[in-house]
């Protein structure tokens, strides 16, 4: 069975002045369906760039994405379009959200696009914010934000789930319960999460880690007993 | 810090475009007035044009001349003489032309001569018979040459020579525009200026005089100062005035008082000579006439001689013929007589002896008797014999005795009639003499009737020559009286001619006389530079200019400073980080503050100096090329005036100073630390809209999006709307002052003002007069109507002591009809009645005096005081100032007013119909002027053609700003909007979704800020109007419905192709910038 997805020699380059410097260096790793993926690695490793040509924000220059059996890295720049519309779902590290829209609204807005969406006001409610549909971003916590962000993404209803960084502007414990959130979402909808994160004591709770340094992919595991985050402690 | 200024180019770009196109605005329109009344002012101090000119209805003696040199104040005078007369060259048509004689020295620089000419062409005219020329008129005159001569024909009496060669080409500085010069000769407008030499013009005196005040050469023409110093002058030349005309008149009466006697003595003179002339004549005649009847009594004598002649001659002839046959049938008498006679004695000669015979029978009868006896039968026998015997005898005897007594008496009637010698001759001698006597008397006869035959002839001849004399006479009679008749009515001719002659003279003397008594009227005029047509329209084009100058850039420039403060406002905040970084590495406030101070004010600088590059240079060079086309002055110069350059940067780099200056004192007041942090996301605020439920549910969720958006950040909110409001502003005043302006002509002189021709009439003679102006009017037909008007400038205030006071035209029709005919009285559309005690007044001055209709205003017509009359109406009116009363008012007004105008509708099309109207008109006794609106029209619609460019230069800048606005504005709310956007792409929005969500919100900002510009505009463009608009001017204040449309669609053009333009921009937008940390 072919990898959901998979990056086969993907490099990706910065021309800065006259100096090339690969950003990806030949990446090759799979993930699979439903899986919860933690891509792991230092800062300037490389992380954000592997999330970019996932996502479709950003293009390799060598190399070949594949997802769900669709070729991404042969995509134009409209079927890149259609591709984040409909089969990615992101998460930032600053939330992104549109700041005078409520926290459904914010949803909304990423559903209107979409072909097949969730309920907005439902997938709030499962994110744990059903109380507070018609707040907008600045009277809710940092937590209760990237909840909102959580949802706005997983209302779409998309193939695969990446996250940015999610926790990086929470606190301990709300980092926590947003990783919760992410891995009960996983593991209830059967939906593949990627998490990108500098932080490798979140790597237990994966079903597969993925080690980047320096452009590379050092490793590429799959955890046969991850754990629940609340009894990882970093 | 210059790394920023690269980041930021865009910004840089537009603060400096922004800067630039205020700056310019400002310091272009605003010199543009100055530069025109500067290049006025040097034109007119470096041609020495007088200050002050005297004309007197009079002409100026040298006397005049004299006093006037003698006032105080007076530096220099410049008497000149000058006559309009008519002329042609080529065999061309003809054209009006002002012959005016140079001083000696034309080119002499002193302040006596005045008004130099500026030698164009060839040289300045030296001797009789040559001119210089220059070209008032270029279609009437456009084609004259060097070499051509001026043929004048009529007008001239006073020039030296009848023609005039041209031999240069000058320019009068008095004529620098191609405003009309009007005149009475021709057409009424001047064609062509010629001047000539001294000595040219014979007239005895002067036409003006020039005066140069003493002092007024050292301000401005248009300073306080200058009309303070020349009004000074004017006021004392005002003082001698009246005793100069007076005494003008004087010199006048008495010159032509002169004349006059010499005249009426010649005229006395002519007049005896020629009755004189005439009685001799009138001699001469009955003289020839006595004659004649002399002749003619005569002749009818000698006729009836004739006559009598003739009817004697018959008569003579018959007597003579009568006494020849009495003479033949006396000759026969004669000869019976003369037979009996010779009978008688015959019969005696035989009878006597029968006597004796007889008386011998007797005897013996009777002695027988006796012898016998009575019984004797022979007795009785015997007495019968001797009975017998007896009376025998005597018979015998008795019959003897009748024979001698017959014989006797032929003897006696013989002798008697001288026939015979002797009544006693014996009977033989008798028949012998009588026998003489008769053969005698025979002879005569024949010799009578010879004469008588030969007496018949000699008559008849005479006759005839008596006859023909007779005749002869008659024809000489007849001649004579036929030359008598000629020589009568001859003389009647002569006489009715004569008499006409003298009956002319004497009228002549008559209307000389009167001449002489009207001299009473004569008036001196004392003027200054704004009597030139050319000086006040430059003037006045120059007020217009810097009236729409006055209002326009400042609005421009605030909507300028306002985008400029407000973007770098903006960018102090965006930079909020960077501010803190900064501060945290240790920099002081001052030093931060600095930093932006530069960038702004660098921008800010480099903008005012493109900005006054342009402004001094570039903006009066398009307009006075515009100008070019209607003034002819070569003294303009471009130039930087200091006071508005330093304005200009004083306030474009204050204001954007000083916005920098706030901003950053805002920003660097938080600590550091706070810097540092992104700035609070201002909360999400529900609005208004959403409490409409219906309208809020239904929207779709983008467009709840948008309205949210826009009203959440109000500031950039109010920044975007008021940038595009002040843009579309602009443009609303711009298209509007081209709606005001360009169309008031065509509605002053196409709806309003119905009558085309207007003729100035020196007396209402000329409507009476026989042949005269009402026969020609008639008897054109390209004259469709026309009525007598009066029409007087009298001054309106608003109460009986002159507050306020108003000059305007009075206004009355002879025909009441005809002055609705020829004046639309309207208000806001709907027609106003002009019945009887109707008192109508014109917008403009309505609204000074702030009066309405039913209101009182005051009237000073020629009397002293204002009279009060109750407004029926207010009418529209553009062009001049009117109030329209009906003729009673108008005689309540003015001291017996004569109709002193003629309006006309005419069906003239072309410039040389009416060329040829005006000229017939102008040959009418009392016409003294034509004015086509046609040609008024021109004259405006040249000045308006003028506007029409600034105009049009506003527009383009305004246009020019509002594309540099919105591109600041957009591009400074993209660039606020970077990271939502890149989420947007993230999120997977097509490019297409992508700008419908940034660019419906700044499309419909721009709607808003369009709308907001029309409503802010609307009243700007009136302030603007109301300032440009002068006490004779009346704009149109309402904007056309196509302004309207034509700002907002530029402005949303603008709107959609800067969004075009920033879609590039926004398609850059990487989505790497979702990932950064909010700012």
């Amino acid at each position: 069975m072919e990898p959901f997805v998979s990056f086969t020699d993907v490099s990706k380059y910065y021309q800065t002045g006259s100096v090339r410097v690969a950003a990806a260096d030949h990446m090759t790793f799979h993930v699979n369906k439903g899986e919860f993926c933690i891509i792991v690695g230092p800062s300037g490793a490389g992380k954000t760039t592997l999330l970019n040509m996932l996502g479709g924000m950003d293009r390799c220059d060598e190399g070949r994405i594949v997802l769900d059996g669709a070729q991404v890295s042969r995509f134009d720049e409209k079927e890149l379009t259609a591709y984040r519309r409909y089969d990615v779902g992101f998460v930032f590290q600053f939330y992104n959200l549109v700041q005078n829209l409520t926290a459904l609204e914010n949803v909304e807005l990423a559903i209107e696009i979409c072909k097949n969406p969730l309920d907005p006001a439902q997938t709030l409610e499962s994110v744990g914010l059903g109380q507070r549909l018609n707040n907008f971003p600045a009277q809710l916590s940092g937590g209760e934000q990237q909840r909102v962000a959580i949802a706005r993404a997983l209302a779409k209803n998309p193939k695969i789930l990446l996250c940015d960084e999610p926790t990086g502007a929470l606190d301990y414990k709300t980092g926590k319960s947003v990783l919760a959130l992410l891995q009960n979402t996983c593991r209830a909808t059967g939906r593949t999460v990627i998490v990108i994160t500098h932080n490798s004591a979140l790597t237990g709770m994966a079903d597969r880690i993925v080690q980047v340094r320096s452009g590379q992919i050092i490793s590429n595991e799959v955890n046969e007993h991850p754990v629940p985050v609340e009894e990882i402690e970093w | 810090m210059w790394r920023e200024l690269a980041a930021n180019k865009s910004r840089f770009a537009s603060l400096f475009g922004i800067v630039l196109l205020g700056v310019m605005m400002l310091s272009g329109l605003l010199s543009v007035a100055p530069g025109m009344r500067r290049a006025g002012q040097t034109w007119y101090a470096q041609q020495n044009v007088f200050d002050i000119r005297v004309v007197s209805t009079l002409g100026l003696g040298q006397s005049d001349i004299d006093a006037i040199a003698a006032v105080e104040g007076v530096e220099a005078v410049m008497p000149v003489k000058s006559v309009d007369c008519e002329g042609s060259y080529r065999g061309g048509s003809t054209l009006a032309i002002r012959v005016q004689q140079l001083p000696v020295y034309p080119t002499l620089q002193e302040d006596a001569n005045m008004n130099r000419l500026v030698l164009e062409e060839g040289r300045l005219p030296e001797s009789a018979g040559e001119c210089a020329v220059q070209v008032l008129d270029q279609g009437a005159a456009g084609s004259i040459r060097l070499g051509d001569v001026i043929t004048f024909s009529s007008g001239a009496d006073d020039l030296s020579t009848q023609t005039l060669t041209v031999v240069g080409f000058v320019t009068d500085p008095l004529y620098f525009s191609t405003e009309t010069e009007s005149t009475t000769a021709g057409n009424g407008a001047l064609g062509l200026a010629a001047y000539v030499a001294d000595g040219s013009l014979t007239m005895d005196y002067y036409t003006t005089c020039y005066i140069k005040a003493a002092g007024a050469g050292q301000y401005d023409n248009d300073s306080d100062e200058y009309q303070n110093a020349v009004q000074a002058v004017m006021d004392r030349l005002e003082a001698i005035a009246d005793t100069q005309a007076r005494q003008r008149r004087q010199d006048l009466i008495q010159q032509a008082q002169d004349q006059l006697d010499d005249a009426r003595a010649e005229f006395e003179q002519q007049a005896a000579d020629a009755e004189a002339q005439l009685a001799d004549a009138q001699d001469q005649l009955d003289e020839a006439k006595a004659q004649l009847e002399a002749g003619e009594a005569e002749y009818q004598s000698g006729t009836a001689r004739l006559e009598a002649q003739k009817a004697a001659l018959p008569g003579n002839m018959a007597s003579g013929a009568d006494q020849l046959v009495a003479a033949q049938a006396q000759v026969l008498d004669f000869e019976a007589q003369l037979e009996q006679i010779k009978q008688l004695v015959t019969l005696k000669g035989v009878a006597d002896p029968l006597l004796g015979y007889a008386e011998d029978i007797l005897h013996n009868a009777e002695t027988a008797l006796e012898e016998a006896e009575p019984d004797d039968v022979n007795y009785v026998e015997l007495r019968d014999i001797l009975n017998r015997a007896q009376a025998l005898y005597d018979s015998t005897y008795q019959q003897l005795a009748d024979y001698q007594a017959q014989l006797d008496a032929g003897k006696q009637q013989m002798y008697a009639q001288g026939l015979i010698s002797s009544p006693n001759l014996s009977n033989e001698e008798l028949v012998a003499e009588a026998e003489a006597a008769l053969r005698r008397m025979k002879l005569q006869v024949l010799e009578g009737q010879l004469a008588l035959n030969t007496g018949n002839a000699e008559a008849f001849t005479a006759f005839d020559a008596a006859q023909a004399q007779l005749e002869a006479a008659r024809q000489q009679l007849d001649e004579g009286w036929q030359q008598y008749q000629e020589g009568a009515a001859a003389f009647e001719t002569q006489k009715a001619q004569a008499e006409a002659q003298l009956a002319d003279a004497r009228r002549q003397l008559a209307d000389a006389e009167e001449q002489v008594d009207d001299i009473a009227s004569g008036e001196w005029y004392v003027l200054d530079r704004n009597s030139v047509v050319s000086i006040v329209f430059f003037g006045q084009n120059a007020d217009r200019i810097e009236s729409i100058a006055r209002v326009f850039p400042v609005f421009f420039f605030l909507v300028a400073a306002l985008v400029a403060s407000t973007t770098m406002t903006r960018m102090v905040e965006e930079n909020r980080t960077q501010m803190g970084t900064f501060k945290a590495l240790g920099y002081t406030d001052r030093e931060i503050t600095a930093k932006y101070l530069v960038y702004g004010t660098t921008a800010g600088l480099l903008g005012c100096i493109a900005g006054m590059l342009l402004g001094f240079f570039g903006v009066p060079s398009v307009i006075w090329w515009a100008y070019s086309t209607v003034f002819d002055l070569p003294t303009f110069r471009l130039r930087v005036y200091p006071l508005l350059a330093v304005l200009s940067v004083v306030i474009s780099i204050g204001v954007v100073g000083l916005t920098t200056l706030a901003a950053c004192r805002v920003s660097l007041r938080e600590k550091p630390a706070a810097l540092l942090l992104p700035r609070a996301p201002a909360a999400g605020k529900r609005i208004f809209l959403e409490r409409v439920k219906p309208l809020w549910r239904r929207m779709s969720f983008s467009q709840k999006t948008t309205a949210r958006n826009m009203f959440r950040y109000k500031k950039r909110f109010y920044m975007t709307v008021l940038g595009v409001a002040g843009c579309t502003a602009l443009l609303l005043i711009g298209f509007g002052l081209q709606d005001s302006i360009v169309e008031i002509v065509s509605r002053q002189y196409g709806s309003i003002q119905k009558a085309d021709l207007s003729i100035s009439l020196s007396s209402d003679k000329a409507l009476e007069l026989e042949g005269g102006l009402t026969d020609t009017l008639a008897a054109r037909d390209e004259v469709e109507s026309w009525g007598a008007f009066y029409t007087r400038t009298v001054t309106v205030a608003e109460d009986a002591a002159g507050a306020g006071e108003l000059s305007v035209t009075l206004v009355a029709a002879q025909e009441p009809q005809k002055l609705t005919e020829y004046f639309t009285l309207q208000n806001g559309g709907s027609p106003l009645t002009f019945t009887q005690g109707s008192v109508v007044l014109s917008e403009k001055t309505a609204e000074l005096l702030g009066v309405e209709a039913g209101d009182t205003v005051w009237v000073q017509g020629t009397g002293a005081s204002y009279l009060p009359l109750t407004l029926t109406g207010v009418t529209e009116n553009y062009l001049g100032a009117y109030l329209y009363v009906t003729q009673e008012t108008l005689e309540a007004l003015v001291d017996s007013p004569a109709w002193n105008t003629v309006y006309a509708v005419t069906s003239c099309s072309s410039e040389t119909q009416r060329q040829t109207l005006s000229t017939v008109l102008l040959g009418c006794n009392y016409v003294s002027s034509t004015a086509f609106t046609a040609d008024s029209a021109a004259m405006y619609d040249s000045t308006i053609a003028c506007i029409n460019y600034v105009v049009l230069l506003i527009i383009v800048c305004a246009a020019a700003l509002a594309a540099v606005v919105l591109y600041n504005l957009i591009s400074v709310n993209i660039g606020e909007r970077k990271k939502e956007l890149a989420t947007i792409k993230v999120l997977g929005f097509f490019d297409k979704e992508v700008y419908r969500y940034i660019f419906r919100e700044i499309e419909l900002l721009s709607v808003i800020g369009a709308a907001v510009g029309l409503a802010i505009g609307a009243p700007m463009h009136q302030f603007v109007i109301r300032t440009v608009e002068s006490e004779q001017m009346m704009f149109i204040r309402s904007l056309e419905p196509t302004s309207f449309v034509y700002s907002v669609a530029l402005t949303l053009l603008f709107t959609v192709a800067v969004c075009r333009m920033m879609r590039r921009q926004v398609r850059a937008i990487s989505m790497v910038e979702s990932m950064k940390a909010p700012e």
